[in-house]
Order: structure tokens, then sequence, then C-alpha cells
């Protein structure tokens, strides 16, 4: 009883201060709060450890296991465990840090976010049909702001920067605000059925308590 | 004990929200629920998971960022809302189901959200821990395994629900080439047109926070949900109202708003 | 001819395309023309308008993935306020935004005789996105104890000269996610801080309501934002030089779309489903 139900507590205690701090200025009020968000990051960092520690594990275990790509996880821990201690043991101001950083992570981070330029054309490629009205809509625009967001653009016309501004100041921007305001609402509703211990998912049990 | 200026009408549309949500919740106990337009892609869940079951390959799921701090949380609580109800369905119908998280926060809730529900299905010999994988916090790190994973483990169905971002494009690109059925919802509008570009099923912003609702149809979420419409019709008043206002200069509800 | 078979195309052959017509501009600009957009000109004239010895929090916010955008539009505005003489802190939201932080220092710092703790620190990464931000806001010198080094911030001039987020004169963020919005949200509307930034392309619409309602002083928007401000202040660098490989490229994509759309049309009429 007592494992089941104290996180639901905990989760409300936390969520209600938090939310009690934003209106109110009582010294009290904010010192805790501030308390449990610094808990929070405090949680986060070691989130990070655990997440560390799972990919040892598995890892551990396709090595013993020698299983058919077990040279990648050999890859995988040699770059996890030798960063880690160049960090830790060493800063990362240290020379090597920052030369692993520059050489190796650096580029392939972008190598594999280039990865979007190639899948946004396929994508546009296949998606990009004229099959109904607003689809034709969607493309005319899409193509109106990609040639108003380069130099070409304005070699075509020159007031196609103007056009690609209304169509993002104007177009895109009313409708994302509506999905804005109804995400908003939409968050709130969810946060207070999880502040109140209405929604517990996130403990594995069934979707509501006894909320109702 | 004071009051933080400039927030007393954010504490009155919470009141408001908050009481309309406790107003919702009591009638539909007594008239019964409102029902709730169609979602396609929550409708498609069975499918999905169906085809899934019958080419004898896995479904994969993703929360995205996975993070549950205050700009990822409320995404994330929703993702784990469908994750649980895919695993539930995956279990149901003796499929194989591939998690895999971007956020070691995520890790040891997505394990417990997914063993129960195997355990609530009356099969939980059927999980296995080595199928929820953390991958790594790196977005680029992530995105690459998941591609292989897709890849070596041929997916037919790929889930995204929860926070997303530039990663949304390619593993929903992925899941195309490998020819898995995509279902996928985040309420980031910046990902929000690369998911309906590329998906079979997009749920888009408010969507996600309303598929628990749809889903089990328990009255106080279906309260929230009714909350949620009436706050939308509040702001559409206010945005006619402001906007009238405005253009004929008067700065009255903006001033008020800023109290 | 089969029209229908332009929809067809095996999605190599445009891959192929799309990196010679990134490679190729970048072997030999086109020189296309570039206009200065009206956000762009905005946060020159916000940046313009700060005083000299003024404090302004610089906070690189992005990872390796996004750097094509974010680096020049923050090495831009970072040459911008080294020539308007301003004192910058420059603060980490992500793992990896500290090494832009030290980056930008190492690159423009020398090469202007700046002194390191007198006209420019690096604070170290901190956990927690919003909640470093509200914490910035409530107590600046309580958060950052120690600079990126690990030296006291009580013996660096710059940080002794400063009481806390009220002394700064300008935030400047570089995001790829929301902490502009985060900024807006805890500083200025709080603090009453202005503030201004930077954001990959995907992320202007987003920004847009806070640009138009005034609380976001101007944006720059992906590599063409970084351009325009390159132009603005007369100092063409990376992302001037990747204008034409992105025009390009655009043209490519919309070739493979009217492509595509010509032979979806040809299938319809066909009478066949058409893809």
């Amino acid at each position: 009883m007592v494992l089941t139900q104290l996180p639901i507590f905990v989760t409300m205690f936390v969520g209600i201060v938090v939310l009690l701090d934003f209106w109110i200025k009582q010294d009290g009020l904010i010192l805790l709060s501030r308390e449990l968000m610094n808990w929070g990051v405090i949680i986060s960092a070691f989130a990070t450890g655990l997440g560390g520690a799972n990919l040892l594990r598995i890892h551990m275990k396709k090595l013993q296991a020698q299983k058919r790509d077990a040279f990648y996880s050999i890859v995988l821990l040699t770059a996890l465990i030798g960063y880690t201690l160049i960090g830790v043991l060493l800063r990362s101001t240290h020379p090597w840090y920052v030369y692993i950083f520059n050489n190796a992570l650096q580029p392939l981070s972008a190598t594999v976010f280039s990865f979007n330029a190639f899948f946004m054309l396929s994508a546009a490629y296949r998606a990009f049909k004229v099959r109904t009205a607003q689809a034709t809509v969607l493309l005319v625009s899409a193509i109106l702001v990609m040639l108003g967001s380069v130099g070409i653009g304005e070699v075509i016309y020159a007031g196609m920067p103007a056009v690609k501004s209304w169509i993002q100041n104007v177009g895109t921007t009313a409708g994302f605000r509506g999905v804005t305001i109804g995400t908003a609402l939409g968050a709130i509703g969810l946060s207070l059925r999880v502040i109140l211990g209405i929604e517990r998912t996130q403990f594995g049990g069934s979707g509501t308590g006894g909320g109702d | 004990m004071t009051l933080i200026p400039g927030r007393m009408t954010h504490l009155i549309f919470f009141a408001l929200f908050c009481a309309a949500t406790w107003y919702a919740t009591n009638r539909f106990k007594v008239t019964g629920l409102v029902p709730i337009r169609r979602v396609t892609g929550l409708d498609a869940f069975e499918e999905a998971i169906g085809r899934a079951t019958e080419l004898g390959r896995p479904v994969h799921f993703s929360l995205g960022r996975g993070l549950f701090d205050a700009e990822h949380g409320a995404q994330t609580f929703a993702g784990l809302a469908m994750l649980r109800h895919t695993a539930l369905t995956a279990a149901k119908y003796g499929c194989r189901l591939i998690v895999t998280n971007q956020s070691a926060q995520a890790h040891p809730v997505t394990e417990e959200v997914v063993r129960q529900a195997f355990l609530e299905a009356g099969k939980p010999d059927a999980y296995n821990p080595d199928d929820i994988r953390y991958l790594s916090e790196e977005q680029n790190a992530y995105v690459s395994a998941v591609i292989g994973v897709m890849n070596r483990d041929k997916i037919a169905a790929n889930v995204m629900f929860g926070y997303f971002y530039a990663e949304s494009m390619m593993l929903a690109e992925t899941g195309n080439f490998v020819g898995a059925i995509q279902i996928a919802g985040t309420a980031n509008t910046h990902q929000i047109p690369f998911f309906v570009a590329a998906c079979d099923y997009t749920l888009i912003g408010e969507e996600i926070f309303a598929a628990s609702a749809y889903l089990e149809r328990q009255p106080v979420q279906i309260g929230c949900l009714t909350a949620q419409d009436l706050g939308k019709g509040l702001a559409f008043g206010l945005i006619i109202i402001g906007a009238l206002l405005s253009t004929m200069g008067n700065s009255a509800l903006t001033n008020l708003l800023k109290k | 001819m089969n029209w229908n078979s332009l929809q067809k195309i095996d999605i190599r052959v445009w891959y192929v395309l799309l990196v010679l017509s990134l490679f190729i501009p970048l072997l030999k600009p086109l020189g296309l023309p570039l206009s200065i957009s009206k956000d762009a000109k905005t946060v020159y004239d916000t940046v313009e308008a700060i005083k000299p010895g003024s404090v302004v929090i610089v906070s690189p916010s992005y990872s390796p993935g996004t750097e094509a955008e974010m680096w020049p539009q923050h090495a831009a505005i970072v040459q911008h306020l080294i020539r308007k003489k301003a004192k910058i802190i420059q603060v980490s939201l992500d793992l990896s935004s500290v090494m832009y932080a030290e980056r930008a220092w190492k690159t423009y710092g020398p090469q202007n005789n700046l002194k390191y703790g007198e006209d420019h620190v690096i604070m170290p990464y901190k956990a927690g996105l919003d909640v470093v931000i509200a914490a910035m806001g409530r107590d600046l010198k309580a958060l950052y104890t120690e600079d990126y080094y690990g030296t006291s911030c009580a013996s660096l001039p710059l940080m002794q000269s400063i009481s806390g987020i009220k002394d700064v004169a300008l935030v400047i963020d570089f995001m790829p996610g929301n902490t502009l919005v985060d900024y807006l949200r805890q500083i200025e509307s709080v603090y009453h801080i202005p503030v201004t930034g930077g954001v990959t392309g995907v992320c202007i619409p987003t920004m847009m309501p806070y640009v138009q309602s005034g609380q976001c002083r101007g944006l720059l928007g992906g590599m063409r934002g970084g351009a325009e401000y390159e132009l603005l202040i007369n100092s063409p660098g990376a992302a001037i030089g990747g204008m034409d490989a992105q025009s390009l490229s655009h043209v490519l994509v919309i070739v493979a779309i009217v492509l595509g759309n010509i032979g979806y049309l040809a299938s319809r009429q066909k009478g066949g489903g058409g893809k």
C-alpha cells in the first residue's frame, strides 16, 4: 500500500508546492520550491548515470554472448568509458577532450543531422502531391517559402522574400498559435491529472487511479 | 504571503479550468459521457499492431526526447499513456515490442510501464527487458541507433509519441523505407509538419493529450477534455474581443491580462 | 514517354543530385543576391543600441547537429558585441554548447585584445534548461560560483561588476529547441531585460508570435539569418558561403516535387491510383 501510494503522494506534494510558488510570494515556499527543483536536477544527473550503467550491462552481455555485432559493442564501451574518464579525470577543458569533441563527436553529429536534407527530399518527392485542394495549397506555399528563403528566389522575383515572410508570419504563425493554445490547455489538463494522482501511467499502473 | 504581481490572470484561468473539470466530471457521472470525435490515428492502433503480428515483425515505440522537465514533461506523460496502450495491445496479440529511449530519466519508467502492461495482459513471460533500450542522450547518436534497430529488426509498425526535435524526420522516413505503418503524435509545432508528411497517421498538438481519454473513456479524463474545449472557447472569445479593441486603439484587455 | 515513371525515379538518383547541388556552389560560388529581413535588422539594431561597457549574456544552446545554422549567427553576434565593446558572459544550457562558447572566445577574443575575466567570461554547463534560466534571473551570482575553467567568479572583474540579472543589458540566445521561449518567460517578462536571438529554420514560425508581440526583439532564422547578420556587420563568413548551396538544393527539391506531381497527374489521367 505504502509503496504504491508514496510516489503518488510525493508527486502531489512537489507539484502543489511548485505550482503555489508560481503565484504566491512567501519565503518558506520559495526556499522549499527551489530546493525541490534542485533535487529534480540532481535526480536527472543520477538518471544519466543509471542510463550509462544500463548501456554497460546490455553491451557487456552482448560481448559475453559473443553475438554477431559484438564488435560494435566494444567500440561503444571504449568510447563511453574512455570519454567519461577523460572528462572526469582531465576535465572538459583538456586538449584531449576538446580534440575528441571537435574531431569525432562534432563531425559525426553534423553528418547524421545532414540526413535530414536527404530525408526531406525523399519525403517531399513522395508526399507533396496535388491529391486534394488542401494538399495543393500546402505544395504551393512550400515552394514559395523555399524560394523566398534563398537568393535564387530573389533572382526569379524580387518580392519573393516578402511573400515568404507573409506566408510564415501570417498563415503559418496563425495556425501554430492555435495549435499552441490547444497544446497549452492539453498540457494543463494532463499535468493537473498527474499532480492530483489521477493519471498513474508513469508508475506502471492503469491509466487512471480512483480519481473519478 | 502575497500574490506575485502579473500572475493574477493565470491564477483565475487556472481556477476556472479546475472548476470546469470538476463540474464536467461530476456531470458526466450523472448524464453519461459525451462523444469524442474520431481520431483516425488512435483507431488505427489495432490495425497497425495486428499487421505487425501477421508479418511476424516487431513494433517500435519512441517517446522522443523523453524528459520530464517543464518543457517536455506533459508530452512525455502523454507518450507514456500511449506506450502503455501499445504494450497492452502488443501483449494481447503476442507481438514483440521494442522501445527505444533517448532519455535516461524515462528508461526506468518505460521499463515499468511495459512490464506492468504485459502483466496486465496476462503475458508476463513475454516481457523482455532487453527490448527496452536506453540508447543515448545525444540526439544524433539516438537517431543512428534507432535507424539501425528499424533496419535490422525490420519493424512493421512504428509508433512515435512525445516531444520530438529534428529526429522526427529521420525516424519517420526510415520507418517509411522499411515499410512500417507509422502512427505519430507530437505537440511540438515545428516537428508536426514532418510527421504529417512522412507518417500514415498523425496526432496534432493537443490530440496527444486527449489520446488517453479517447482510449480509456474515464469521466475525469473526458471532464478534462471538456474543460480544454471550454478554455479554447474562452481563448477564442478573448482573441476576437482583443483584436477588435486593439484595432480601435483600446488596450484595456491587454492591460487586464497583464495583471 | 511514360510520364508516370517520373514519380518512380530511384531516390538514390535524387540523393546524388542533392550532394552535387550542395557541393558545387561551395567550390564555385554563384554570388546570388541576399536581402536583409526586418527581423534580422531588428536584432542588429538591438545590439547596436547597447552602450559600451554593457554586460550582455550570450547563451549558445545548440549542439553539433545544428552547428551549421547556429554557429554563423553566434559568431556574427559575438563579433558585433565585441565591436560595441560589450562585456560578454556566455552561459551554456546544452552539454555541447560550452564548446561553442569557448570557440567563440578563442576565435574573436585574443585577436581583439580582449582580456578573459574582464571583457569575457564563460560559464560551465548547467542541466535543467528552464530551471537554470529561472535561477539565473533570481540570483545569477549564486548560480555561477565558478567559471568554466574552475576560477572562482569572485576573482573575475566582470562578475564582480554586476550584482545580478538587473545589471545585464541584453540576453541573446541561440536555440534549436525552446530555450529562447524560456528566456522570454523567465527573464524578459519577469525582469524586463531585452531578449533576442537566433533559431534554426524550422523554429521560425514557433517564435513568430513572440517576435510580432515585441517580446523577442527580432529574430535570426537559420543559415539565412546568419548570412544576413554577416552582411549587416560586413563580415562575410560561413553562412554567406553556404547560401548558394542552399539555393541550389532548394531548387532541386522543387524540381523533384514538380516531376513527382507530373508523374502523379499522368497516372491519374491513365486511371491508375498513383502514389
